[in-house]
């Protein structure tokens, strides 16, 4: 059978009824009515003035604030963008070495968090909403009972906390109630504060400088992906790519030893697809290599791993800068241990890794979620506390903590609220957001962040802080609380000031942790069990990991978090099962086919996504995702994606032996990109070799089809300014901080799974990802834009500046712009996107960018609203603008610095001297659109 | 058999005949520019019409009679995108010291009497310092008793003025002044366009007001 033109091309068309008759008149006749009841009445025309204005307020101008969002209890300094009250959009403060701006996608999203429709509007006691003054009534009888029985039968149960203020309250509180029992427990908690216990002889906080690396050896660490120290890493990363590329120092090279692909392993010289299991053989053989250690008997390595194991030594061993050894976090803590040990003797500390007093105390002064559980089942918990965690969802499922929580006479949680936790507690009080909140968390460096709200709550609830003060019996707001802590730093006389000091920069100085010597033993730390190998035939090695958008489904009612392709899988609203071509050779199953994995009694099921870079006889479950929620529950997550934490087993958490079989219920995956494991179909992606990073000369087609002339035809001149972006693909690292920069900043609407699985996401960057190679993709901005050619409204047209200009109120939605453009990058309102988010999260909007309407074409525009702001200040200033002066919300979020932006009429601008280079080149030029968004090829360092 | 028509029928064609013809006189009067649309909008939106407001504030009464500038309460519109409104301290700076009234209802939200098309980007700030005066576009307000527009802000008027800026431009710092005032030396709208530094040429494109 001929294939048909239009249901074979585009499978979601068979989703859509078949139209009848009858229908398409009923269709046609609402439109009708629909045009004609469309139009809406403007916008709002009151204008309600302040009583009294904030000084230096210029009305329609945003102003910024310092502050900080936290992630695993890491303070992620930003910069808050805030229009008359309402913050839009957070840039990074200082994270990244190649980029102070940079924010990673999690801290960006948090803009989008703050105004989730989802959250706990009041406390609800027992089923009953009530007042935050209700509720501290009912605060204050608890404390008094509390205090009675000094706390008899109270454990609090906390995530990771490194906030001063907070650990003061608790120590506080266990002051007050010496019966209370603290318990600390993270679903992604890992064990390198523990590895470094077993290092060095007591618990260190370890970071590593890549920027000051030589070789970088990775066995299952990936520096580079989600995590509160990502942005700081990739900037290092980058800082010493381009270091290697200017020829300052010697090249050499990154090798990275992981059972799935990771942003590291992506940018590796030389990767090595091993079992997680394997992993440990691979350090021992390592240090077998080096000389620290002398085995039993040979390890049983490949001729590949001991290929890489060789180059791995060789390189580290290599004159010139020290390497740098990093094992993944996930490993079993005893090779955590070793790795820290061989980094050690090979003279990493103090030059590559430093070793800094834990940032996070250590856990021994509180006990894990396992005592909890036990109290929980004997009955001696009498009130149970729980501070922003979803033990509920993420605990081993082993120890049914959802049927516990029930025999609790009273249990509190403070939360977002949408968690399976909050709706099995009897006192649900939400939480304030960190835009909403005082506080003054730990950066990754131990350096204190202050937090200042941004906004009024939006909700009535609590900080924890806030919380704990209340149960001690002496209730404080938390802008008390923290300014209590910090009363004795400065001398009284100068607290103000200071204070005042340390909100503007966002940080309190000299408040990072102390470094440490560690001190060498002189054998290495035993290799023990928690290596054992997965060897039996039929059992897989099923590995844990981290969403890469939702993390452990904190993130999960983000609908940007949601949205984002995924790195690599270009999934989106769900998580999918990663397996390697071996597996997915011996079960005969497909991307997108349904499989299902066991690890004991229990089994899940979801959409199966194959790697060619996969390591042979692994599984890889993303957390995160959870059951569909109670009846009347609502979050945008219910019901998406498989419950990783069902298999999760409480003594292994990240790896666990099971078994994989085809077949089970699962949704299909909602792809926001197509299949992209392979090379890309043309030489959209090119490389250069180190020595002569040059491209040869770019092909120009002059015959055959096209809409223009290309000869002796006119060309566009540019008096003033020629605005361009290049995209230097050597220092992508594929971490989408640009894509959700583009989305706050431009004001992109989230379409959903089912749109998304039509072809309808509305991102105006997308990252396209070819087997290791990254492809960030937006408005090319051409010479000779087809687009501009096939509107036959003239809503896209040429500016003089170079721009290719979307008119929106022009559009009449014929679409033929986006069919004539070959880069795929303009997008079209379907439906009333906009409008859907506005009832919701509108309060996010940039209030200057046009929110975009129904039936309307929207791209790329060079975030024109920063042009505009910057050439009208620069007028009003009388002089030109600056290099710089102007950055897009790409260039600003991104860590490796991967953007240039600015005026191509100015030969020493940056963006002017990076065109210039002989690595630029034009996406798909053959076409003769003659692009000026252009990018940098990557380079070939030669260590491959 | 019935008739199918009933007897106005004829009546009826000839009629909508006649409509029709008409129709099109009118569509050939539009396209030939004998009549300006826009205009018969502007009457039809309500332009020339006071806008109701809270408050019985009159500025005739303070910026003519008193004669307080502008800037004295909108504040930001040499600065910003916006020229803002008063805030509620401004008018007690004053009027606490005349007349205190403890009760005083602080709370006025006023109705904005042309509020600018959704997709519209106008900035005050470059309009004031490249030597608009605030008269230009909003007409005699020291004269008003109560604000009303005094034309239709419409897309063409806006073009008119941007492709040929010349007219409308004042010398540097006769921006607020008012018809009472005395009127400004004469001066060339081509001069000044080489004084204020305006490229006529660039002013005309979409993204200098859409985005």
């Amino acid at each position: 059978m001929r294939p048909h033109p239009i249901r074979d091309g585009f499978p979601a068309i068979d989703t859509l009824p078949e139209p009848t008759r009858r229908g398409v008149l009923k269709a046609m006749g609402a439109s009708i009515a629909l045009m004609a009841a469309g139009c809406d009445d403007g916008p709002p025309a009151e204008a309600v003035p302040y009583v009294r204005q904030p000084e230096n307020l210029v009305p329609g101008r945003p102003r910024f604030y310092a502050t900080a969002t936290v992630m695993d209890g890491y303070a992620q300094p930003v910069v808050a963008e805030v229009h008359m009250g309402r913050p839009t959009r957070l840039d990074g403060h200082g994270q990244s070495a190649a980029n102070p701006t940079a924010a990673s996608v999690f801290t960006q999203a948090e803009a989008l968090s703050l105004y989730d429709p989802d959250r706990l509007p009041e406390p609800v006691l027992d089923g009953e909403p009530v007042t935050r003054a209700a509720l501290d009534t009912r605060l204050a009888e608890l404390a008094d009972t509390l205090a009675g029985t000094k706390g008899a039968g109270l454990r609090l149960l906390t995530g990771p906390v490194t906030a001063p203020t907070t650990l003061r309250l608790m120590d506080d509180l266990r002051a007050r109630l010496p019966e209370m029992r603290v318990h600390r427990w993270a679903p992604l908690a890992d064990g390198r504060t523990e590895a470094a216990a077993r290092a060095f002889g007591r618990p260190l906080e370890i970071r590593a400088d890549i920027a000051a690396a030589g070789a970088v050896v990775c066995v299952g660490a990936d520096p580079l992906g989600p995590g509160p120290a990502q942005m700081e890493q990739a900037g290092a990363w980058a800082v010493r790519r381009r270091a290697m590329l200017a020829g300052e120092r010697r090249v050499r090279p990154v090798l990275v030893a992981e059972a799935a692909k990771t942003l590291t392993g992506a940018r590796a010289d030389h990767r090595l697809a091993v079992r997680e299991g394997r992993m440990p053989l691979l350090l021992d053989a390592l240090a077998e290599l080096l000389g620290l250690h002398t085995p039993d008997a040979p390890a049983d390595l490949t001729l590949i791993e001991r290929a890489w194991v060789a180059r791995a030594t060789e390189a580290l061993v290599a004159p010139g800068r020290p390497g740098l050894l990093l094992a993944g976090e996930r490993l079993p803590v005893a090779a955590q241990a070793r790795a820290l040990s061989i980094a050690a003797r090979l003279g990493q500390f103090g030059t590559t890794l430093r070793a800094v007093e834990p940032v996070t105390p250590p856990p021994s002064a509180d006990e894990g979620l396992q005592a909890l559980v036990d109290a929980m089942a004997a009955g001696t918990v009498e009130t149970l506390v729980m501070l922003d965690v979803d033990p509920v969802h993420a605990a081993p499922r082993a120890w049914g903590f959802g049927a516990l929580l029930e025999l609790v006479p009273l249990t509190i949680h403070l939360g977002r609220g949408p968690e399976a936790t909050s709706l099995a507690a009897r006192w649900r009080i939400p939480t304030l957001h960190a835009l909403e909140s005082w506080g003054d968390p730990r950066g990754i460096d131990g350096t204190v962040h202050t937090q200042q709200p941004t906004v009024r709550p939006l909700v009535q609830g609590l900080q924890a802080a806030e919380l704990l003060a209340a149960l001690a019996g002496e209730p404080r707001p938390a802008q008390a609380l923290v300014r209590e802590t910090w009363a004795g730093h400065w001398p009284a006389e100068r607290f103000e000031e200071a204070w005042t000091a340390a909100l503007r920069q966002g940080l309190i100085p000299d408040t990072a942790a102390a470094a440490v010597t560690p001190s060498i033993a002189a054998d290495l730390p035993p290799a023990d069990g928690g290596s054992a190998e997965v060897t039996e035939t039929g059992v897989v090695e099923v590995l844990f990991r981290p969403d890469p958008t939702v993390l452990d489904g904190r993130h999960a009612g983000n609908a940007w978090l949601q949205e984002l392709p995924k790195p690599f899988t270009a999934a989106t609203w769900g998580n999918l099962v990663w397996i390697g071509t071996d597996l997915a050779a011996e079960l005969g199953v497909a991307t997108g086919e349904a499989v299902t994995v066991r690890v004991g009694e229990a089994a899940v099921s979801g959409p199966a996504w194959v790697s060619p870079d996969q390591a042979p006889g692994t599984v890889v479950l993303h957390l995160g995702y959870g059951p569909p929620l109670p009846a009347g529950a609502a979050d945008a997550a219910d019901g998406l994606g498989h419950d990783a934490y069902a298999l999760r087993p409480a003594e292994a958490p990240w790896r666990a032996a099971g078994t994989i079989a085809a077949g089970g219920v699962a949704d299909p995956p909602a792809l926001a990109l197509a299949s992209t494991a392979g090379p890309p179909p043309a030489p959209l992606i090119r490389t250069v070799p180190l020595v002569e990073p040059v491209l040869s000369p770019e092909p120009r087609r002059t015959q055959g089809p096209g809409l223009y002339d290309r000869d002796g035809e006119e060309r566009w001149t540019y008096p003033v300014n020629a605005w361009a972006m290049t995209i230097d693909l050597d220092a992508c690292i594929g971490c989408n901080a640009c894509v959700i920069a583009c989305q706050a900043e431009n004001n992109v609407p989230t379409v959903g799974r089912e749109e998304v699985m039509r072809g309808r996401a509305m991102h105006w960057l997308r990252v396209e990802t070819y087997g290791d190679d990254f492809l960030p993709v937006l408005c090319m901005h051409c010479e000779k834009a087809p687009c501009e050619v096939g509107c036959p409204v003239h809503a896209t047209v040429h500016g003089p500046d170079g721009l290719n200009q979307m008119i929106y109120n022009r559009c009449i939605g014929t679409r033929t712009c986006a069919a004539y453009c070959p880069y795929e990058v303009r997008r079209f309102n379907y439906l009333d996107y906009a409008d859907r988010v506005a009832g919701e999260a509108g309060a996010q909007w940039n209030p200057d960018v046009t929110v975009r309407a129904r039936g309307v074409m929207e791209k790329c525009t060079f975030c024109v609203q920063r042009i505009s702001a910057a050439r009208i200040q620069a007028k009003m200033d009388g002089r030109p603008i600056a290099d710089g002066e102007i950055r897009t919300a790409c260039q600003s979020a991104c860590p490796t610095d991967v953007f240039s932006f600015g005026d191509l009429n100015d030969p020493d601008s940056a963006v002017a001297r990076a065109q210039r280079l002989g690595r630029s080149y034009g996406l798909l030029v053959e076409l003769g659109t003659e692009p000026r968004t252009r990018y940098l090829a990557k380079v070939d360092t030669g260590t491959a | 058999m019935p008739q199918l028509f009933p007897r106005r029928a004829d009546t009826i064609l000839r009629a909508a005949v006649a409509l029709a013809v008409l129709a099109l006189v009118l569509a050939g009067l539009v396209a030939r520019g004998v009549i300006d649309p826009a205009r018969l909008t502007g009457a039809a939106t309500g332009a020339q019409a006071a806008v109701p407001q809270p408050s019985d504030f009159s500025h005739r009464l303070h910026a003519g009679e008193i004669g307080i500038g502008c800037r004295m309460c909108h504040t930001s519109v040499a600065k910003g995108p916006e020229a803002g409104y008063p805030q509620q301290w401004t008018c007690a700076s004053c009027h606490l010291a005349l007349d205190p009234k403890p009760e005083l209802d602080w709370r006025v939200a006023w109705n904005r009497v042309r509020p600018l098309q959704e997709g519209v980007y106008f900035h005050h700030g470059i309009h004031v310092a490249r030597g608009i005066g605030c008269a230009t576009c909003h007409g005699p307000v020291e004269t008003m008793i109560r604000v009303f527009p005094v034309r239709e802000f419409t897309m063409q008027w806006c073009l008119d003025c941007h492709r040929d800026p010349a007219p409308a431009l004042g010398p540097p710092g006769a921006q607020f002044r008012t018809a009472a005032a005395p009127p400004p030396p004469a001066h060339e709208g081509g001069a000044l366009l080489a004084l204020y530094g305006i490229e006529p040429s660039r002013l005309d494109h979409c993204y200098v007001c859409h985005r």
